[in-house]
């Protein structure tokens, strides 16, 4: 079982490195040094002070040096909690960043909560009660949830929502609580708005959880044990909940490794076009900006983010399957 | 009571005899899909008593585990019973188990309650993620009122009761941590928990090794002695049948052919399938390399069930006009024995019609002692396989980064010699190592240690275990391979023509024309028509893909065939089919074998010398006559005894041999068979025993080889 | 001693009996009705894709500030009671309040449609200058008459930007899954053939790969392109991107097959009979494992496809004057213009509809390619 958590905890912590590294090249992979991109804003906007910034960022992230020695100086950096500078914000990272990336691990989360409530028991009944009408029409559905990209369907959804009621259905917040603090208040228009974000970004996930749900399932119907659950005397619908249903739960438990990053994944472009004030639209300024901290930033914060919803995940499923937890 | 509960229960003509437990008649189940109907079940009728053992034998896919599974009223769709009556006395009366609405309360009382099921697959019949306790308590509770710690004493007690060492322990472990011979334990204990009156048992030992096999079919002998339940032991295995029946019921496609009392069905036959079926036996014949007797062709899919006697395209009694037309009556040959075929019935054939003289079934004889040494001496061949100190150690793997954490030690110094010409038999159960020592001989896989002299045709001897695979090439044509597995074994996307042309092809023999005509020769050989040259692997049946291996092995002319296993993936009748064809081969193309198997009777037949394995080393070496007959190692005379014999009339108490197969990743000290020995002394616990002549070609690996007198199968027990 | 179950085979069995595998995969795939029907609409989204030109009506890059956000026009198929395709002529003004342009539809001039008519010119596959359109109209150009899905901002014909997309969108996703094949097959055959240290790097790389959310890093490379690339560059280095982290899946498949493939006795059956590492390869496992890779290619493409997509959406992938649906659907970000001109959202269509014809295509390849399931 430590075998266990030891090779996640390892697998998590390579993968983080590796968005680091990626996070780095992101920053990096502009023409020129982001000293120079910025001694050319200040520069043309005039700021006296603009090559004594530029020389004091060199010294800082120690941009003569070798490029693994800057990666080191970066991630230095990273740990103490120092994010750098946003040049488009001019304010430091992190207050950019703000509560935007808590909402959106809050919409992620609510997307994944979405999924699984409505995936475990459409998949059940589809397995259960194969070749059925329900069945036919969950199998269409869940063909039309895979084949539209979430943010067209979001894209979809803000029209119909401006075009038949006229609303604006984008948005966590409803504008009264927009800049208020947090309150409960808040946290329940929170609840409210959250539903069409975690609909829109579920949707996918939901028509490929319920496929592994139903395939899982048929396969375990078929298994000796379910043969012998009935022999015992156990009625259909006690033997399915508790046998066949119980296994099946696994491989859709460990299905939150892939299902995560792909929600985190979505939730940017969905929140570009819901407007949600989640870490999407910022990524995108950015991006746009040349604002490299910023991006690079982002990038490594959903990394890390995802790793740890990952090893999260991989802890249930421990819980979950006794022959993980008895595993030497 | 619900109504259909009364409709159960009315219109019963119950069976007057007292004992009867349970009386089906007619009962056919069916499996209905859109390419037509199967008939898996159709018209079988049977009667079972308390304290009785019911033996259902047939061949795969002749519908045995429908019959049972028709009883608990499990049957899945498209499959439905459509007839018939399955009638069950109940504490409360008599109860058509046909009428009863399948889900019901009553229909699931009867389950577990009346009727426990224990089936073939130990390790898949238990939840992977509940604990063995969990759903054995769940059993008990379903069918007694019990607070949770009562149905958990209750539960220890079953478990101890079916012989589960440490009780307390298994409650709370799972299905995957037990060995094979505790989940069957474990599973026949849950399959108690409601006291039933019948148990039905479907092939219970055939995933187990043939020691363990002992044990279980021990352990439900004493339990029926101790509960007069009723068992349905079905099974493919007629010595299992011998062992265990009290009657039996001989099943072909769905259909009783012949039913009556163990004794008399393994003494006097009258079916030809049953007939046919006893003859194909291997150790019925203990004539060393005798032709076996055999069934032409294999069971049809039930889907293509033949019109008229569904036996008649493989009987070689079948009347034309008569056998492919009618359907045969049932007609009764003793109180208790009945046979259903048109060469009893009255009406067709003169009275008592028995139209083989029986004498050419030994079994329906006294025995003579006919088990004559036949084998030929062959220790003036030369030897043309010398096989030393063989090792090999399979690495255990985990962890991040995948470090070796154990080592499976399959081979651990094996050595034996292979004369030319002759059979060399591999034996040993699962786990024992013979695969991975064929494999390793073959340098299909590469050995960590040893030597492997091999004689090439012009005399020279090569060590293979020193030649790297490139070297190994140009010696394939004389070292082949038959696998066991004919569907894995075949390439389903060449043709048979490809497949078996394709040891000429790589070794560039011959012209196209010349390839082709060689393998329309190759398929004459073994038995196929070359017709069948451009078809796919898909078209065959299980003997005959088997057939095809057999074909493209000896494309080249080889002059040593390793034989994995080549028949147990195969029918009974199947495989009689194929070890004549081996030994026919042998005598024509003066092959050498060395015939890796688990099954001695098979090996009895084919075998000149036998050589027996244990975690992973040889035991014991000898001449076949000797090996069986005078054994000089524990466990070779601990195998030999746990093997069930075809005759009713000589079973043994068995004595089962204590424990399980040592690990191979972690074996016990000195002697791995110390823990299981009933001779082990203080010097088996500590030393590790060396591989010692005791006579010219005769090794063992025992301490106390010299000073035992073990026995081996005697003259009486052999028939 | 002969088998003689089989000896009164009827002509149906023996059909079946001589068949090769890839003709039984054929005739499991023909009987997935709804596979069949993707396959289908993946053919025409190809054709399509093929003779683009052909099939538009405009230039795709004509514009015109004039005649912006036009409304689809209908084809009137009758003219008083004759056969003869036409559409009104449209007149269009701006609203001096609003500064909205409105168009008034002129029932009384008729424009004829005509097949084969011609129109702008074009080389046929980039080689055969041509001007010949399937729809085009008579006596005036198109460009200013013929508008089947009306026009965008810039005034340019949606329904032949739509033509032109549906080639890049579709040619991006296919260029993008050959280099994923290339490397999920090279990446996926060593791990999964040599087995050992190999394998547990590639193994760890994939999973490491898998639990990265794309997106973003998409986005960040995508982001890091230099502004003076041409269409091509740029074309060239997003298939690139989308294919180095696309490659895992098809990577894990070829790992797991190959894997299989070794396991059975059939390879060892073809090694013992003196056969070279290469013949094994190429004979015995490549074509056993060929239709799975098929089938995960037609399950990878439309990823390739939304990828672009939504990258171009962003403004992150193809630039104008580039055309995909991504990048046309970019001018659909902002909801007004689309609640006023709802046609801006008709490359969703192509999108879904395609995707969806992947999808069926992919699962009906995949459950016909299974050789044991017989």
């Amino acid at each position: 079982m430590l075998s266990y958590i030891g090779r996640r905890l390892a697998l998590g912590l390579f993968t983080v490195w590796a968005v680091s590294v990626l996070a780095f090249l992101i920053i990096q992979l502009p023409p020129g040094d982001f000293a120079t991109t910025r001694l050319a804003e200040l520069a043309a906007a005039g700021n006296p002070s603009a090559v004594y910034e530029a020389e004091r960022l060199r010294a800082e992230y120690g941009l003569d040096q070798p490029i693994f020695v800057q990666y080191f100086t970066w991630i230095g950096q990273v740990i103490q909690g120092n994010l750098g500078m946003s040049f488009d914000w001019n304010r430091p990272v992190a207050d950019v960043i703000g509560d935007r990336l808590l909402l959106s691990m809050v919409v992620s989360v609510a997307a994944i909560i979405f999924t699984w409530a409505v995936a475990l028991p459409i998949g059940v009944y589809s397995a259960v009660r194969r070749y059925s009408v329900g069945d036919y029409t969950f199998t269409f559905l869940g063909f039309l949830g895979l084949a539209i990209p979430n943010f067209l369907l979001a894209l979809i959804l803000m029209y119909l929502g401006f075009a038949v009621f006229d609303a604006n259905v984008g948005g966590l917040f409803s504008p009264e609580y927009e800049s208020a603090p947090w309150s409960f208040a808040k946290a329940w228009d929170l609840l409210k708005h959250l539903l069409l974000p975690a609909v829109v970004l579920g949707m996918t996930g939901t028509a490929q959880l319920v496929r592994i749900m139903r395939a899982n399932l048929l396969d375990e119907l078929k298994k000796p044990y379910v043969i012998t659950a009935r022999a015992k005397g156990l009625s259909e619908r006690r033997m399915v909940a508790k046998y066949p249903v119980r296994v099946a739960l696994n491989p859709f438990a460990s299905s939150i490794g892939f299902l995560f990053p792909q929600v985190v994944s979505g939730a940017i472009v969905v929140s570009i076009v819901l407007s949600l004030p989640t870490v999407g639209p910022l990524l995108l300024r950015s991006l746009q900006a040349q604002d490299m901290f910023l991006a690079g930033a982002i990038v490594l914060l959903l990394g890390v983010m995802t790793v740890i919803g990952t090893l999260i995940s991989d802890l249930v499923l421990m819980w979950l399957d006794p022959r993980i937890r008895h595993a030497r | 009571m619900t109504s259909s509960n009364v409709a159960a229960r009315e219109l019963i003509s119950p069976p007057q005899d007292e004992t009867t437990l349970l009386s089906v008649r007619d009962l056919k189940t069916h499996f209905f899909a859109d390419e037509g109907t199967t008939r898996a079940v159709d018209g079988v009728s049977f009667d079972m008593a308390a304290g009785k053992t019911l033996g259902v034998v047939g061949e795969t896919g002749c519908g045995k585990s429908i019959t049972a599974r028709s009883l608990l009223g499990i049957i899945s769709p498209p499959g439905r019973i459509i007839e018939g009556e399955m009638l069950l006395r109940r504490d409360s009366g008599w109860v058509d188990l046909a009428k009863l609405p399948p889900n019901g309360p009553e229909m699931r009382e009867v389950r577990g309650g009346d009727i426990g099921l224990v089936f073939q697959e130990p390790m898949s019949s238990f939840s992977p993620v509940h604990t063995v306790g969990a759903q054995i308590i769940e059993a008990v509770r379903l069918h007694c009122e019990m607070s949770k710690q009562d149905a958990e004493k209750r539960a220890l007690e079953l478990l101890r009761m079916v012989g589960i060492p440490r009780a307390e322990g298994v409650l709370n472990e799972y299905s995957w941590q037990l060995s094979g011979g505790l989940r069957q334990r474990a599973m026949i204990a849950m399959a108690l928990a409601g006291q039933p009156k019948l148990l039905i048992a479907d092939e219970p030992t055939t995933a187990l090794d043939v020691t363990t096999q002992a044990q279980i079919l021990e352990l439900i002998r004493g339990l029926q002695r101790q509960t007069d339940m009723a068992i349905m032991l079905i099974t493919h295995d007629l010595g299992v049948i011998a062992e265990m029946a009290d009657e039996v019921l001989v099943i072909y496609l769905g259909r009783v052919v012949e039913k009556g009392p163990v004794e008399e069905i393994f003494a006097a036959p009258r079916h030809p399938y049953t007939r046919a079926l006893l003859n194909s036996i291997p150790s019925a014949h203990a004539v060393a390399r005798g032709k076996l007797p055999v069934i032409a062709g294999s069971v049809p899919h039930p889907f293509n069930r033949p019109s008229g006697c569904a036996f008649h395209p493989r009987c070689r009694h079948a009347v034309e006009g008569l056998c492919d037309k009618a359907e045969p009556g049932t007609t009764a040959i003793a109180p208790r024995h009945e046979v259903t075929c048109h060469l009893y019935d009255e009406a067709v054939s003169p009275a008592s019609a028995i139209p083989v003289p029986l004498a050419e079934l030994r079994v329906a004889e006294p025995v003579k002692a006919e088990i004559t040494p036949a084998t030929v001496d062959r220790t003036d061949l030369p030897v043309l396989l010398d096989v030393r100190k063989l090792t090999k150690f399979f690495p255990i793997r985990s962890g991040f980064l995948g470090r070796v954490r154990a080592r499976v030690r399959a081979v651990d110094e094996v050595s034996f010699d292979l004369r030319q010409g002759e059979t060399l038999a591999l034996v040993g159960e699962s786990g024992s190592g013979k695969t991975t020592a064929s494999r390793a001989i073959l340098r299909a896989l590469d050995p960590d240690s040893g030597e492997i002299l091999f004689r090439k045709s012009g005399g020279e001897t090569v060590d293979l275990a020193k030649l790297s695979r490139k070297q190994v090439r140009p010696l394939r044509s004389e070292l082949q391979m038959i696998f066991q597995d004919p569907h894995s074994s075949l390439n389903p996307r060449m043709t048979v023509l490809d497949i078996i042309a394709e040891p000429l092809l790589v070794n560039g023999v011959g012209t196209k024309q010349e390839r082709t005509e060689r393998v329309a020769e190759l398929l004459k050989l073994v038995g196929l028509r070359q017709e069948y040259m451009r078809r796919f692997p898909h078209a065959f049946s299980g003997g005959q893909r088997q057939r095809i291996g057999i074909a493209r092995a000896l494309a080249l002319n080889p002059r040593l065939v390793v034989a994995d296993e080549p028949v147990s993936a195969l029918d009974v009748s199947v495989q009689a089919q194929i070890l004549n064809l081996l030994l026919e081969l042998q005598d024509r193309l003066g092959l050498t074998y060395l015939f890796v198997s688990h099954d001695l009777s098979v090996v009895k037949h084919i075998s000149d010398r036998i050589a027996v394995m244990y975690v992973g080393q040889v035991v014991e070496l000898g001449t076949r006559d000797e090996v069986l007959f005078t054994p000089r190692h524990p466990y070779t005379s601990t195998l030999l005894a746990a093997v069930p014999r075809p005759d009713p009339t000589a079973r043994l108490a068995f004595s089962p041999p204590r424990g399980e197969v040592a690990d191979p990743t972690n074996p016990p000290s000195g002697c791995y068979f110390h823990p299981r020995c009933p001779f082990a002394t203080e010097v088996c616990r500590v030393e590790r025993p060396v591989w010692q002549e005791i006579t010219p070609g005769r090794r063992v690996r025992c301490h106390r080889a010299a000073e035992l007198d073990l026995p081996g199968i005697t003259i009486g027990q052999a028939g | 001693m002969p088998d003689n179950a089989t000896l009164t085979a009827s002509q149906d069995e023996e059909r079946i009996s001589v068949a090769s595998q890839r003709q039984l995969i054929w005739w499991r795939f023909r009987k997935h009705k709804l596979a069949m029907v993707g396959g289908i609409i993946v053919l025409f989204f190809y054709f399509v894709a093929l003779f683009g030109d052909f099939l538009s009506t405009s230039d795709p890059l004509a514009s015109e500030g004039q005649r912006s956000m036009m409304p689809p026009q209908s084809v009137h198929f009758f003219d008083n009671g004759s056969f003869s395709p036409h559409v009104y002529a449209v007149r269009g003004e701006r609203d001096p309040i609003t500064l909205q342009r409105h168009y008034t539809v002129d029932p009384n001039q008729k424009i004829p449609v005509r097949l084969f008519a011609s129109g702008y010119e074009y080389k046929l596959f980039g080689l055969i200058p041509t001007n010949i359109h399937l729809i085009g109209t008579e006596g005036t150009r198109a460009e200013e008459s013929l508008f089947l899905f009306g026009t965008d901002q810039q005034g340019r014909d949606i329904y032949s930007r739509l033509i032109h997309a549906t080639g890049t969108s579709m040619f991006i996703g296919l260029a993008g899954v050959a280099l994923s094949i290339m490397l999920g097959v090279v990446l996926g055959g060593i791990s999964g053939y040599y087995g050992g240290a190999v394998d547990t790097v590639i193994q760890r790389l994939i999973e490491i790969l898998r639990s990265i959310p794309v997106i973003p890093l998409w986005m960040g490379l995508a982001a890091a392109m230099p502004r003076e690339w041409s269409v091509t560059q740029v074309y060239l280095a997003l298939t690139v991107i989308l294919s180095i982290i696309g490659w895992t899946e098809l990577g894990r498949v070829v790992r797991g097959r190959m894997m299989q493939i070794r396991g059975e006795d059939f390879v060892t059956a073809a090694e013992l009979v003196g056969s070279r590492p290469r013949r094994i390869i190429f004979k015995h496992m490549v074509p056993l494992f060929a239709s799975h890779i098929i089938a995960a290619t037609t399950l990878a493409l439309p990823l390739m496809i939304v990828a672009e997509t939504s990258l171009s959406f962003l403004g992150l992938g193809l630039r104008p004057p580039a055309i995909s649906w991504g990048t046309m659907l970019q001018q659909a970000q902002n909801v007004q213009a689309v609640a006023l001109s709802p046609w801006m959202l008709l490359p969703v269509l192509p999108v879904i509809v395609v995707i969806l014809a992947f999808n069926f295509l992919g699962d009906g390849l995949r459950d016909a390619a299974d050789p044991y399931d017989l």
